[in-house]
């Protein structure tokens, strides 16, 4: 008994002695829950928060150091006697700044990719039942994608191709596709999908963090880590090819190169007569993708490509047909050099593109040599925890040599018709500053905002465009952009306009997604004017271009077998020349995209696909005069401009895989038959010598191929 | 007139906006919660783990149901990144109990369920960035020919979760996990073994804290001792089991592997 009375007076003694502080933590949005309160000199003894942030913990010695931690937070030391007795402490955590690795690893990432309506990576590519494994043949199953003519080049929500840009890391490729006519339209892109990590798709409202876009803009990122060293051999109808991927011994460098060869004979040798335009193609291109991680900051990426395309078929232009021939040879490099560092993530991009053209029909010979020339320096950098920023400068130099043989009147172009000559020889350099800021302003909200303008020179006009963005998260499924804002961009020379000239567009969108594990359903709602001299047709040009457009896409995956798609889109478009308004090119009640895919087990997989709209819009043909001079009849057209449309347009198209794997190899067989009910879609209209009897010449009918893939992983 | 509209569009924007503002509940409000909540925190790794251990005895997955619903109570009263932790945990241990019962439909929806968890939280930390990667690992096995670019999500996340906290034993599991399971012929295997030798020198947590996860350790042990056993390196397995189990005497697969390795 005596021994317990002075052990219990020590207690007393002891608690007495303790002085207890009380505190809540907080960070800026609130209490925080189970942070660690302790002493410095006892960290086995500390507490941790109430769900109200509160916590209340003894303290000995006033010297002692009190630390309050949470995960993703800076570490709070405060000094005891610092503390006042009898008062509750609000320590206030901040959010960790980002550390260096995380700079390195997500410094590269695009910051602007939650404002985009659609990311594809890899495997949605091949995974697309129209893609035929081609990037920019995968965006063509989207509503927003409005390319009314077969081809690739990206036509979004309504707008002309040349007003969207394809970005490949951080660097813009003009016309980024193959087998392209004089239009500079192609049916398939440059791009092998085996390079891409990431491409998103923005469909209205183009980030500023790029320029020289006043539509959308399809953003393409390559790989940063290759996985093992792979060999795929392919052949097919018309084509064959390698691709070989390798590691290289510095960890995060490897190499990947390709080429393939293109030939005619045998694809039009077993469908002869479904492709009357075509005569004979021959292609050779080769890429190589290299990725050097020089050290843990430093890395350097480099893409080169070199195409050579020769070309030869049957053109129609008025009442003279005859043979033509194009021979293309363009080859381009892209280069970044990426340094992460305490104060950012930097990026330094090159590209070099070097494009020659001969062109030959009847009296037109065209001679057309372009290069381009870009740089950009970019810097990323987040801001607290909810702010990131993106500084960019970039300079982007476009040289045009055009030596054309061009015919002295547009109806008149046989070989024996006179021509003049037309040349042209300009440089048109794009230097231009802009910033780009996204903030997670709330839980469920974040917004965009960035600006751009041009430093003129050469006497160009000044401009600056601007955007906003919000997207609201409503819950993990459902979600809400709203975007607007100016953009400007400069037309790239064509043979039909020999000119750099300044776009613009105002444009607002809205875009609502719902994504569950199986369903996929979008819809948006866009306005928008575009100004500037552009083509509506080879004869037809227009300042002025007004769209008005709503899309829905639904997509389920019924069973793990079988999968649906459909895409519609709106599309009212008006056009003025001069007083007059009239419909635009891109105008369509409908535009209708289906896909069914039905995978059957130890069976090839089946897509069918299904595109319908109206025919595009056209100026008709209502009389001609005798040009006595020529010989030629001199058309007229009719006043009322693109008021006649072809017939509607209809094509079904199936494709047939079968995946194979063993060891460690896989086989993939690929059969397609396009337009299968073999419907003769008018895409021009020619006329005989008077013009008094009209004809179209037609797209593509039914068309067989088929081939294969053999891959070697190691 | 199209600046009139675009005017009148940013003031119905920013309407919303404040609307916003004044409407969403605060993730971090959580001063209503009463001390029975915080009861079915503490310690609640252990609890989600001892119902998974009842649900496999019992081949009945209702103890880990019955603690589902509790924090699903909790996380509609008041959402926290901490209580959709720990829903996101126990989806995951619910995946494993419904595939170990031979229901590969319900797991593949519990995983995804846990996968989607983390993936819609804001503000992720190095902890939640474990956790994530560690679900889409195991939900790799049912998305077939989608697996190879999953894979290039876990390593995302695993490796985001390192950079955030290079101590965080969890994320050099999670990594060595990934490795582990990827086929030799999509490069797997090769960093297994430095990963998980890491991660058995980690503490299992930087501070006490009864709220927050404490596992990885115990689980990189048995990992590595199977590694081991792959590679026919049976002295390191032993040593390797040895020293687990000093560290974790009860823990059910370590004594499994014991048994194996001293057949």
């Amino acid at each position: 008994m005596n021994k317990v009375l002075p052990i219990s007076l020590l207690l007393c003694l002891q608690l007495q002695a303790q002085n207890l502080i009380k505190g809540v933590v907080k960070d800026d949005k609130g209490p925080v829950f189970a942070a660690n309160v302790f002493l410095k000199s006892n960290p086995e003894q500390g507490t941790t928060t109430d769900f109200d942030g509160s916590f209340e913990l003894g303290v000995i010695s006033e010297n002692d150091t009190l630390v309050v931690s949470y995960i993703g937070y800076t570490t709070l030391e405060t000094l005891v006697r610092r503390l006042q007795k009898n008062r509750i402490h609000v320590f206030l955590l901040v959010r960790s700044a980002q550390t260096l690795d995380e700079v390195i690893l997500f410094g590269p990432d695009p910051i602007s990719n939650k404002f985009s309506v659609q990311k594809l990576e890899k495997l949605d590519i091949y995974m697309s039942p129209i893609a035929q494994g081609d990037p920019l043949k995968a965006i063509t199953i989207l509503p927003a994608s409005t390319i009314d003519d077969e081809t690739v080049n990206p036509s979004l929500r309504g707008s002309n191709p040349d007003r969207s840009r394809v970005i490949f890391n951080n660097v813009p490729i003009y016309n980024p596709v193959r087998a392209s006519r004089l239009n500079n339209q192609g049916f398939f892109s440059l791009f092998n999908t085996e390079l891409i990590d990431k491409q998103y798709v923005y469909a209205s409202n183009p980030p500023l963090v790029y320029g020289n876009t006043s539509a959308g803009l399809v953003e393409i990122q390559t790989i940063k880590m290759l996985k093992n060293d792979q060999l795929k051999l392919s052949s097919s109808l018309a084509s064959t090819g390698f691709f070989a991927s390798k590691r290289l011994k510095k960890e995060g460098s490897f190499l990947q190169l390709y080429s393939n060869y293109q030939f005619s004979e045998a694809f039009l040798g077993i469908q002869e007569g479904k492709l009357p335009d075509l005569n004979k193609f021959n292609t050779f291109d080769i890429g190589l993708n290299t990725r050097f991680e020089l050290n843990k900051k430093l890395s350097l990426n480099s893409f080169s490509y070199f195409i050579d395309e020769d070309f030869s078929g049957v053109r129609q232009q008025f009442t003279y047909q005859g043979d033509f021939n194009s021979t293309k040879t363009r080859g381009f490099t892209i280069n970044n050099l990426n340094f992460a560092s305490e104060i950012g993530f930097f990026n330094l991009n090159f590209g070099f593109n070097s494009e020659s053209q001969d062109f030959l029909f009847g009296n037109t010979n065209s001679i057309q040599n372009t290069n381009q020339l870009f740089a950009s320096i970019n810097h990323k950098v987040k801001l607290g925890s909810s702010i990131s920023h993106q500084t960019t400068l970039s300079w982007d130099q476009f040289s045009t040599d055009f030596d054309n043989e061009v015919p002295e009147f547009f109806y008149a172009q046989s070989p024996e018709s006179p021509s003049v000559n037309s040349n042209f020889d300009d440089t048109n350099t794009l230097l231009e500053i802009g910033s780009y800021t996204s903030w997670d302003a709330m839980d469920d909200l974040l917004v965009s905002a960035g600006w751009r303008t041009n430093i003129s020179n050469n006497g160009q006009v000044n401009y600056w465009s601007y955007q906003l963005g919000f997207r609201y998260n409503i819950n993990g499924e459902n979600s809400l952009l709203l975007s607007g804002g100016k953009y400007h961009n400069y037309t790239t020379p064509s043979f039909f306009i020999q000119q750099y000239r300044l776009l613009n567009s105002q444009q607002v969108a809205l875009d609502y997604t719902y994504t569950s594990e199986r369903t996929s359903l979008t819809a948006a709602f866009y306005y928008k004017e575009e100004k500037g001299l552009q083509t509506a047709n080879q004869f037809l040009f227009s300042d002025n271009l007004s769209t008005i457009g709503a899309e829905f896409f639904f997509q389920r995956q019924f069973t793990d077998r079988l999968q649906f798609s459909v895409a519609y889109s709106f599309i009212n478009q008006t056009t003025s020349f001069g007083d007059a308004t009239f419909p635009g090119l891109r105008d369509y009640d409908y535009f209708i995209k289906s896909s069914l895919t039905y995978t059957p087990k130890n069976w090839p997989s089946f897509s069918l696909n299904w595109l319908a709209r109206p025919g595009q819009r056209y100026t008709p043909i209502i009389d001609s005069t005798l040009d006595t001079n020529t010989g030629f009849y001199e058309p007229i057209f009719s006043t009322d401009f693109l008021n006649t449309r072809y017939g509607n347009y209809t094509r079904l198209d199936l494709s047939v895989n079968k995946y194979f794997s063993w060891n460690k190899r896989e086989l993939v067989l690929f059969a397609s038959i396009n337009n299968i009910l073999n419907r003769s879609n008018q895409r021009e209209d020619i006329y005989n010598t008077d013009y008094s009897q009209r004809s179209f010449v037609p797209y593509q009918l039914r068309l067989l191929y088929f081939g294969l893939v053999y891959t070697l992983n190691r | 007139m199209l600046m009139k509209k675009t005017i009148l569009l940013y003031i119905s924007a920013a309407i919303w906006f404040l609307n916003c503002a004044n409407t969403t509940p605060a993730k971090h409000d959580v001063s209503q919660l009463n001390a029975q909540d915080k009861k079915l925190l503490k310690g609640i790794q252990d609890k989600i783990f001892n119902a998974f251990v009842q649900t496999n005895i019992q081949k009945d997955p209702k103890a880990l149901l019955v603690i589902k619903g509790k924090l699903q109570n909790l996380a509609d009263s008041n959402s926290n990144n901490v209580v959709t932790y720990w829903q996101s945990y126990l989806q995951y241990y619910l995946s494993i109990c419904y595939m170990t019962q031979g229901d590969p439909t319900q797991a593949e929806e519990e995983i995804d369920r846990a996968v989607d968890l983390m993936e819609d939280m804001n503000d992720k930390n190095s902890e939640d960035y474990a956790l994530l990667a560690l679900a889409q690992s195991f939900s790799i096995q049912f998305k077939g020919f989608k697996a190879m670019f999953i894979s290039s999500a876990i390593q995302k996340n695993g490796k985001r979760s390192m950079a955030m906290e290079p101590k965080n034993i969890r994320a050099y599991y999670v990594l060595g996990n990934s490795d582990f399971y990827t086929p030799e012929q999509y490069g797997g295997g090769e960093e297994v073994e430095s990963l998980l030798l890491k991660a058995i020198a980690l503490p299992e947590q930087l501070n006490k804290n009864p709220y927050l996860p404490s596992w990885g350790k115990a689980e990189s042990y048995q990992l590595l001792v199977r590694h081991y056993l792959k590679s026919d390196d049976k002295t390191k397995a032993k040593t390797y089991c040895k020293e687990g189990l000093a560290q974790f005497p009860n823990n059910y697969g370590l004594g499994k592997l014991a048994i194996e390795l001293l057949d």
